[in-house]
């Protein structure tokens, strides 16, 4: 019996040592780096291409853009992600033409090339589908956003909303990247038939970006100390824009004479209308955008054929809606981060 | 043996103290060797992934000159038409063409993978492009050439873009992989030194097991040996274990063990028995001093017998009855000679006058039917012989061969020299004796059992007849013989013929020399005495 034991035991240790050996092998990380095995691998491959790339906006359309891809076996890859220094947008539509891919999606940018390069692509078999702002003088095969006319329909209902009878002017800041002047020109028309009141005036201005710095602080700064009329409301046609104007006028104490109509959302801009200094914003839902924007270029690469403007419905979100948005925004963008965080 | 594996395990490491040892050491040194291997293996594969760094940086690095020295070919060739550079662009496309061929051209979403297969896709272009160009500048279409250049200038720039953030990520994530492979290797070291560390413990414990069962076989002996050792011997046999050597050892200690307390129980028996008998000598011989202390008091008593003997023949002698003054002087005689013979040295003289006053007393007791006739050879007269020796016959004669007949009793004693020897025969007309008993009492076996209650004065004819070896130092001295029931007895005894004063040492001379004179005084010297 106490022999049994005794080689029972060893048996017992040498298993226990073996398990010992076999379990530390494989718990230390062998591989440093993830394997192929852990990425998937596709049909397609789709390029998309933004002017601005780091807004949590156009995150939310290339997160949009990525999931829907995956269902159709189309890879969209945001092109000269990963290159040292980012392209331009026009590098980047060349890149794709010359990467071959099967399909471009692209938020352009206000660039007279950029209907060319289209048109290049286009004439390469590669179908072009615009985002957001459309190129109507392109070969593109498909526009899907909200036109600048029903935008400032939009913003003009919103304008109506929050004036009241000692609102005299609203000014109005295009960002110069997204509104071109046909743009601006649409968005005005849109404007003025929706708010059909002789005492509100309308200040247009074209905020210039260059090389990323825009010029909106200034340009606010100025409207609302400078020497002219101050503005009783502010519409803000951008992300960036609407951060600067909100920031300036708290810092400056003028929120109980100025209101703010914003565009798109970000965390800063959610913290501003819950804060009151933001009176709403105006975004289109952009991972919707960016879903549909595959849809119809996978709706063309089957069909050779896809309508020609999608629109993608646009959401006003104020301090009534703002918790609600919230609550969805961060459970969404929670898994945009860090899918974000992974490239 | 097939049945239970296990006693098969147990025979194979029950052979031997060595291959028993070998195998825990083997065990030991097998995990140990292991555990080395795995580790050399694992710091191989962490080396080999560290040399990955500059492996995958250097094909890029090739890419690039590669695509350097075709752009530069192209331009070249381009602008003044040299033949040399088409040669060259034609030798770095092949190797170029090679190295594009290896990158997998699948759609993934793998960050490295994702811009080699840009870097492929762009390559391609650039290629195409490239020999379009050449192609327009051997068709002389300027503008095209131009044009084609232009682009591929482009793409060039892009591709170098393409290859620096390839380098820039494969770089950056080689550097994590080699802040991971020294953490790992870091780890690796603190993991396989607990490793270590454990399975040295553990085999440290297994074979201080293992060597437990090896010496605890011989400790048991050992402890076994040192009760021997303090002279117990009942302790309880140890079986052995194995069948090693020290199962072996065992085994010899174990018939050891039983052969020691075998011969102690045999040395015991032995012992005992030597004692049982000397406890019977010992018996024996408190028994002869009893009786010899018995006798003594017996001697006491003839003294007072003979002082009363003498005041009653003193008296009879007054009174001048003469028969009791005889019978008085015979017995007084009688026992005087026995107290004073007894056991020592007389000669045939006395023992005749011995005879002579039993018969006395006898007739006096049995009214003169006894007669006794001697006939005597006067020169034996003076020869020694030993006391007591004739009257015990004759008085055997009376008792056991006269005793209940109804005729005359005779006895004729002869005393005479035959061969040189002296024979003294003493015949009865008694009954006789049986032709067995009479075959008994000639070997000696004749005892006082057979004899029955009937022992007389004590001493019997086989009392004689050893006393007359022991005497004379020859067995043939004395023979009895009968011719059959009613025709008597005759005891015959036949001694060297020795003179009294001399030891009857020997046969022949002494027979010479114990030749009596003729003038040789027969009268019984006792009688004169008295």
């Amino acid at each position: 019996m106490r022999k049994q034991r005794r080689w029972a035991a060893a048996g017992i240790f040498t298993a226990a040592a073996a398990g010992i050996l076999v379990a530390g092998y494989f718990m230390i990380p062998g591989k440093s780096s993830p394997g192929d095995e852990e990425y998937g691998t596709y049909q397609y491959h789709i390029a998309i291409i933004s002017e601005e790339t780091d807004t949590s906006f156009w995150k939310d359309v290339y997160e949009g853009a990525v999931a829907a891809g995956k269902e159709y076996g189309a890879y969209v890859e945001q092109t000269g992600d990963g290159l040292v220094n980012p392209p331009s947008i026009e590098d980047a539509i060349n890149i794709a033409i010359y990467e071959n891919v099967d399909g471009i999606l692209l938020r352009p940018a206000n660039d007279e090339a950029i209907a060319s390069l289209i048109d290049k692509a286009c004439s390469r078999g590669i179908p072009v589908i615009t985002m957001q702002k459309d190129v109507p003088d392109s070969r593109r095969q498909g526009f899907v956003g909200i036109n600048d006319y029903f935008l400032g329909q939009e913003y003009g209902r919103q304008i109506l909303k929050q004036a009241d009878e000692d609102t005299r002017l609203a000014a109005v800041l295009f960002p110069g990247v997204s509104f071109n002047e046909p743009s601006r020109n649409w968005f005005r028309l849109g404007l003025s038939s929706t708010v059909q009141r002789d005492e509100i005036r309308f200040d247009f201005r074209v905020i210039q970006d260059d090389k990323g710095l825009n010029n909106a602080e200034d340009v606010i700064h100025d409207m609302v100390v400078g020497e002219g009329t101050q503005p009783d409301m502010i519409v803000c046609l951008d992300e960036v824009i609407t951060q600067s104007a909100y920031q300036l006028i708290r810092d400056l104490g003028l929120s109980d004479q100025i209101r703010i109509i914003g565009s798109y959302v970000s965390d800063e801009i959610l913290n501003g209308i819950e804060q009151g200094y933001i009176d709403s914003t105006i975004t289109v839902d952009p991972e919707a955008m960016g879903r549909m924007s595959v849809e119809a270029l996978m709706t063309y690469k089957t069909y050779h054929m896809v309508s020609y403007y999608t629109e993608v419905d646009t959401r006003l979100i104020d301090d009534t809606s703002v918790a609600a948005y919230r609550a969805e925004y961060r459970k969404g963008n929670g898994d945009g981060e860090e899918s974000m965080e992974e490239r | 043996m097939g049945k239970n594996p296990w006693k098969s395990v147990k025979r194979l490491f029950g052979q031997s103290l060595r291959t028993r040892l070998i195998i825990p050491v083997m065990l030991t040194m097998a995990v140990s060797l292991g555990i080395n291997l795995l580790l050399f293996a694992r710091i191989n594969t962490t080396v080999e992934n560290m040399d990955q760094v500059y492996v995958t940086n250097i094909q890029l690095g090739e890419l690039e000159d590669l695509l350097t020295e075709m752009e530069s070919s192209v331009y070249q060739y381009l602008n003044i038409q040299s033949p040399t550079a088409l040669e060259t662009f034609s030798q770095s496309r092949i190797r170029f063409e090679a190295l594009i061929g290896e990158i997998n051209e699948t759609i993934t979403d793998h960050p490295a993978r994702r811009l080699e297969r840009n870097i492929r896709s762009l390559a391609i272009s650039w290629l195409e492009l490239a020999d379009q160009a050449i192609a327009a500048k051997q068709a002389y279409q300027v503008a095209s050439y131009k044009a084609y250049f232009e682009e591929i200038q482009d793409i060039y720039g892009y591709l170098l873009d393409h290859i620096n953030g390839l380098d820039t990520l494969r770089f950056k994530t080689n550097s994590e992989n080699y802040s991971v492979l020294y953490q790992y290797l870091r780890y690796l070291e603190i993991f396989m030194t607990v490793v270590l560390i454990v399975v040295t413990g553990c085999l440290t414990l297994l074979l201080y097991a293992i060597m437990g069962s090896f010496t605890r076989p011989l400790e048991t002996l050992a402890r076994k040996a040192k009760e021997v050792e303090k002279g117990n011997f009942g302790i309880d046999l140890e079986a052995p274990r194995t069948q090693d050597e020290v199962g072996t050892v065992t085994v010899a200690f174990n018939q050891m063990i039983v052969s020691i307390n075998d011969y102690i129980r045999r040395t015991r028996e032995s012992l005992e028995l030597q004692m049982r008998m000397k406890e019977r000598e010992l018996t024996m011989e408190s028994l002869l001093r009893d009786a010899q202390l018995k006798y003594y008091q017996a001697q006491i008593n003839p003294h007072f017998l003979f002082n009363t003997l003498n005041a009653g023949l003193q008296l009879a002698m007054m009174e001048d009855a003469e028969q009791t003054y005889a019978f008085i002087e015979n017995m007084a005689f009688f026992f005087r000679y026995r107290l004073r013979k007894n056991g020592a040295s007389a000669t045939l003289q006395e023992e005749i006058g011995l005879i002579d006053s039993y018969m006395y007393i006898m007739n006096v007791r049995y009214s003169n039917e006894i007669r006794l006739d001697k006939e005597l050879d006067s020169r034996l007269l003076e020869i020694s012989f030993p006391s007591m020796v004739l009257q015990p016959v004759v008085e055997n004669a009376l008792r056991h061969g006269l005793g209940g007949v109804e005729w005359e009793k005779r006895i004729w004693f002869f005393a005479g020299q035959e061969n040189g020897e002296a024979v003294i025969r003493i015949r009865d007309n008694g009954v006789g004796i049986p032709a067995d008993i009479l075959e008994k009492v000639n070997a000696g076996s004749f005892t006082q059992e057979d004899r029955g209650q009937d022992s007389g004065n004590g001493v019997g004819l086989v009392n004689v007849r050893e006393r007359l070896r022991l005497y004379f130092d020859r067995a043939d001295v004395m023979q009895v013989e009968s011719e059959g029931p009613g025709k008597g007895t005759v005891v015959t005894i036949r001694v060297p013929i020795v003179r009294a004063g001399a030891e009857p040492d020997g046969e022949s001379d002494t027979a010479q020399e114990a030749e009596p004179g003729p003038d040789h005084d027969p009268g019984p010297a006792g009688r004169e005495h008295v």
